[in-house]
C-alpha cells in the first residue's frame, strides 16, 4: 500500500520531485494536473461551481458526466484557451493563465469537435502540426511516420482533408495529438464519430502511448465503457461540482454497482436535464 | 527548420489559395470577366469600325429645293463615292428607306438654295431610322453627318475662293491658344494635364480596390478557421497568440495582394482594349501611369510617399478585417463584418476624389489626411497641390490606425472572446458556447 502525496501542494512550483520506491511501487508521485476550485460562469449560467483534482503522471484520468456538467469547460480551460473566474489550474506547476505560452508547450488538445484543413493534405496538415513541437527535421519524420500509423490511414494520407470521411478525420486527428508526445494529452471524447473497430484501436492506441511515453492523459467521455478500459482514475462531475472521484474499481465498490455506469446513474441520480 | 511563424503564413497561403471558393471568385472570375469584358468590347469595336469602313453611305433624298445648291449636294454625293435614292415626300422617302434597309433621310427643304446665295445658313433635315443600338448604326449616322459637313467645308472654300481667300483655316479660325500647365517650374500642354490626372486619380482607386480584398480575405480566414473548427486546435498550438495574429495577418495580406494583381491586371487589360479600340480614331492621348510618371517627373520622395501611402492602406485593412472577422461566427458573418470597412472606405475615397483641398482651410485639410483610408488619394493629391507634408501627415495617420488594429486584434487573439464569439450587450450576454 502506497499513498499518493500531492508534492506540488506542497512545493507549488517544484516539478523535479525525486519519485521513491517503497516495496517496488512509487511512494510519492509528481502531479501534472492541479485544479483546485475552479469556478466559470458564462454570463448566468454557473458552469463550473468550484471543482478540484489531479492528475498524477503518467495516469489516464476521466472526466465524466452527463451534457452539460463541465466537463468541456474544465479541459477547455486546461488548454488555455478559456479563462476561469476563479480558483486555480496548474500544468506541471505552470498556471494556465498567467503562464498560458509554457502550458502550450506541454499540451496537446482534441476538442470534442474538430476539423482539420481542407484543403490540406492529410501528411500536410500532420506537418504543419510537427513543426510547432519538434525540434529537428529527423524528429518531425518520426513524428509523422508514427501519426500515420496511429491514423490506420495509410496511402490515403497524401488526399486533401476533404475527401475524408467523419472517422478519418477524428483518427487523423487523435494522431496528431498524440505523435507530438505532450506531457499532457486532453481529449475532449477522443473516440467520437468512430466505429466500434476505430475506436477500439484508439483506445488501444492511447493507453499504449501512456504507458510507452508516460504521456499523462485527462480524457471526457460519454462511453462508460471506454472510460473503464482506458482511465486509472476517474472524476463524476454533475452541475459543474465533482461528485465522486476514485478508480473504476473504488467506485464500484463504493457505489455497489457492477459497472460505471450504474455508479453514474446511483451518482447522477438518473436523468439530468440541465438549460 | 522552417520558424513556426513561417511555419503558419505557409499553411495560410496553401488552405486559401487552394480553396476553390476563394480562387474562383476573388481571382479567376475578376480576371476572366474583364479579359473577356476587354476582348468582347474590342472584337465587338473593331468589327463595328470595319463595317462602318466598308459600307457606303446611302441615303433617301428629298428634294423640295430643286436650285444650284440642291444639285451640287447631289453631285457632291456621287463624288465621295455615297449614293442616294430619290424620293419626292418624306413619307415616301421612308418607306423606300424602309424598304431598301436605308437608315438616313436626307430632306433639302425649299429655299436651301436661296439661302445659301443669300448667304444665309441652308438647312439639311436628316432623319436617321433606329434599326438597332449598336456600335454601326452609331458609326454609319456620324458618317451621314460627315456627308454634310465634307459639303459644307467644300462650299466654305469655293465661297473663299471666291472673294480672293485662299487661306481658309486662317479665316475660320484666326486666333488658337496654346495653354499649358506650370507644375514645379515644368509647362505641361493643358490636353496632356487632364489625361495625365486622370490616369492618377484612376490609379488612386486602386489601393481601395485591395483594401477591400485584403479586409475581406482576412475576414474569410479567420471566419473559416470558425467554421471548419480549426480555431481550437489552433490556439493551443506553443505559438504566441501574438505571432499567430500577425502570421494570420501576414499571410492573408499576400493572398490579397496576389488578388489585387489579378483585379487590377484584368481591369488594366478591359480598360487598355477599350481605348486600344478606339486609338485610330480618338483624337486625344492616352497615358499609362509610367508615362504620366516621366511627364509630371515625381521625385523620389513623391513616389516613395504614394507608394508608402498604398501599402499602409492595405494594411490597415487586412488588419481591420481580421479584427472585426474575429467577431463573426462563420465565414458568412465574418466576412459580413467587412462592410464596416469596404462602405468607408469607399466614402472617403469619393469625397476625397471629387473634393477641391486647395480651396479648403488648413485645418480642414489636415482633419481630411487624418481619416483613415485616406492616404492614397491624399498623397496624390498632396503632390498636385504642391503640400506633400499633407500626404505624410495621412500616411502617419494610416500607420496609428494600423497599429491599433494590430494591438486590438492580438488582444482579439489572446482573450477567450474569439472563441466563444461572444458579445457582450448591457442588458444580456449573447453566448455561442458549449459547456
Amino acid at each position: 500500500m502506497y499513498r499518493k502525496i500531492n508534492m506540488s501542494q506542497l512545493f507549488p512550483n517544484n516539478t523535479n520531485i525525486i519519485v521513491m520506491l517503497f516495496r517496488g511501487n512509487p511512494l510519492v508521485e509528481r502531479s501534472i494536473v492541479d485544479v483546485k476550485n475552479l469556478i466559470k460562469n458564462y454570463g448566468p449560467i454557473k458552469a463550473l461551481r468550484g471543482i478540484s483534482f489531479h492528475i498524477f503522471e503518467g495516469e489516464v484520468f476521466g472526466l465524466i458526466g452527463p451534457n452539460g456538467a463541465g466537463k468541456t469547460t474544465t479541459l477547455r480551460i486546461l488548454a488555455t484557451l478559456l479563462k476561469p473566474d476563479s480558483g486555480k489550474a496548474l500544468v506541471c506547476g505552470y498556471n494556465v493563465v498567467k503562464e498560458a505560452d509554457k502550458v502550450r508547450e506541454l499540451i496537446s488538445y482534441l476538442p470534442e469537435e474538430a476539423g482539420a484543413y481542407r484543403n490540406l493534405s492529410g501528411y500536410e496538415y500532420l506537418l504543419f502540426m510537427a513543426r510547432f513541437y519538434a525540434k529537428s527535421e529527423d524528429e518531425i519524420k518520426n513524428m509523422i511516420e508514427e501519426a500515420i500509423e496511429i491514423s490506420g490511414l495509410g496511402d490515403r494520407i497524401q488526399d486533401k482533408v476533404k475527401s475524408y470521411s467523419k472517422g478519418m478525420k477524428r483518427r487523423l486527428l487523435v494522431a496528431r495529438s498524440l505523435m507530438v508526445k505532450p506531457k499532457l494529452a486532453i481529449l475532449d471524447e477522443p473516440t467520437s464519430g468512430l466505429d466500434v473497430t476505430h475506436a477500439l484501436h484508439v483506445r488501444r492506441i492511447i493507453k499504449k502511448y501512456a504507458k510507452d511515453y508516460g504521456i499523462t492523459v485527462l480524457v471526457s467521455s460519454h462511453n462508460m465503457l471506454e472510460v473503464e478500459f482506458l482511465c486509472d482514475r476517474v472524476a463524476l462531475i454533475n452541475k459543474g461540482l465533482i461528485v465522486a472521484e476514485g478508480t473504476p474499481q473504488e467506485l464500484k465498490r463504493e457505489y455497489n454497482a457492477s459497472n460505471l455506469e450504474e455508479v453514474f446513474e446511483k451518482v447522477v441520480g438518473g436523468v439530468s436535464f440541465e438549460v | 527548420m522552417k520558424s513556426k511563424f513561417l511555419n503558419i503564413v505557409i499553411k495560410e497561403l496553401k488552405d486559401l489559395l487552394r480553396d476553390p471558393r476563394i480562387l474562383v471568385m476573388s481571382v479567376i472570375i475578376p480576371v476572366i470577366m474583364f479579359i473577356g469584358l476587354g476582348a468582347m468590347f474590342r472584337v465587338t469595336v473593331k468589327k463595328g469600325i470595319e463595317e462602318v469602313r466598308r459600307i457606303e453611305v446611302s441615303v433617301v433624298l428629298v428634294d423640295l429645293d430643286k436650285g444650284d445648291y440642291a444639285e451640287a449636294f447631289k453631285k457632291f454625293i456621287k463624288m465621295v463615292n455615297a449614293s442616294y435614292v430619290e424620293a419626292s415626300s418624306l413619307n415616301e422617302a421612308m418607306k423606300i428607306a424602309l424598304v431598301k434597309g436605308v437608315l438616313s433621310v436626307i430632306v433639302i427643304p425649299e429655299g436651301f438654295s436661296k439661302n445659301i446665295s443669300n448667304m444665309k445658313p441652308g438647312v439639311l433635315k436628316i432623319y436617321h431610322l433606329i434599326s438597332e443600338v449598336s456600335f454601326t448604326a452609331t458609326g454609319l449616322r456620324g458618317k451621314v453627318e460627315a456627308l454634310v459637313n465634307g459639303f459644307s467645308r467644300t462650299l466654305s472654300q469655293s465661297i473663299a475662293l471666291a472673294h480672293g481667300i485662299t487661306n481658309l483655316n486662317f479665316i475660320v479660325k484666326p486666333v488658337v491658344s496654346d495653354a499649358s500647365i506650370m507644375f514645379r517650374g515644368r509647362s505641361i500642354p493643358l490636353q496632356l494635364w487632364g489625361s495625365l490626372t486622370g490616369s492618377f486619380m484612376a490609379t488612386a482607386w486602386i489601393p481601395l480596390i485591395v483594401v477591400i480584398f485584403a479586409a475581406s480575405m482576412a475576414a474569410t480566414s479567420i471566419g473559416v478557421e470558425k467554421e471548419e473548427k480549426t480555431l481550437e486546435v489552433l490556439l493551443t498550438l506553443p505559438i504566441s497568440r501574438f505571432k499567430l495574429a500577425l502570421s494570420k495577418f501576414i499571410g492573408t495580406m499576400i493572398i490579397a495582394i496576389i488578388q489585387s494583381i489579378a483585379y487590377v491586371a484584368g481591369y488594366t487589360y478591359y480598360m487598355y482594349s477599350i481605348f486600344k479600340s478606339f486609338e485610330s480614331e480618338a483624337s486625344g492621348a492616352l497615358f499609362s501611369p509610367f508615362q504620366a510618371l516621366r511627364w509630371l517627373a515625381l521625385s523620389i520622395s513623391d513616389l516613395a510617399l504614394i507608394g508608402l501611402a498604398i501599402f499602409l492602406t492595405i494594411l490597415l485593412g487586412a488588419s481591420l478585417g481580421l479584427l472585426l472577422g474575429s467577431f463573426g461566427t462563420d465565414v458568412r458573418s465574418s466576412t459580413s463584418m467587412v462592410q464596416f470597412v469596404a462602405m468607408p472606405a469607399f466614402i472617403i475615397g469619393m469625397i476625397l476624389a471629387y473634393m477641391d483641398l486647395s480651396i479648403m482651410p488648413e485645418t480642414t485639410r489636415y482633419a481630411l489626411a487624418l481619416l483613415p483610408f485616406s492616404s492614397p488619394i491624399m498623397s496624390i493629391k498632396s503632390i498636385f497641390i504642391n503640400e506633400p507634408i499633407l500626404g505624410w501627415v495621412s500616411c502617419l495617420a494610416s500607420t496609428c490606425y494600423t497599429i491599433a488594429a494590430i494591438y486590438g486584434m492580438s488582444r482579439m487573439f489572446s482573450s477567450e472572446r474569439l472563441l466563444i464569439g461572444r458579445i457582450k450587450t448591457r442588458r444580456k450576454t449573447l453566448l455561442a458556447f458549449r459547456r
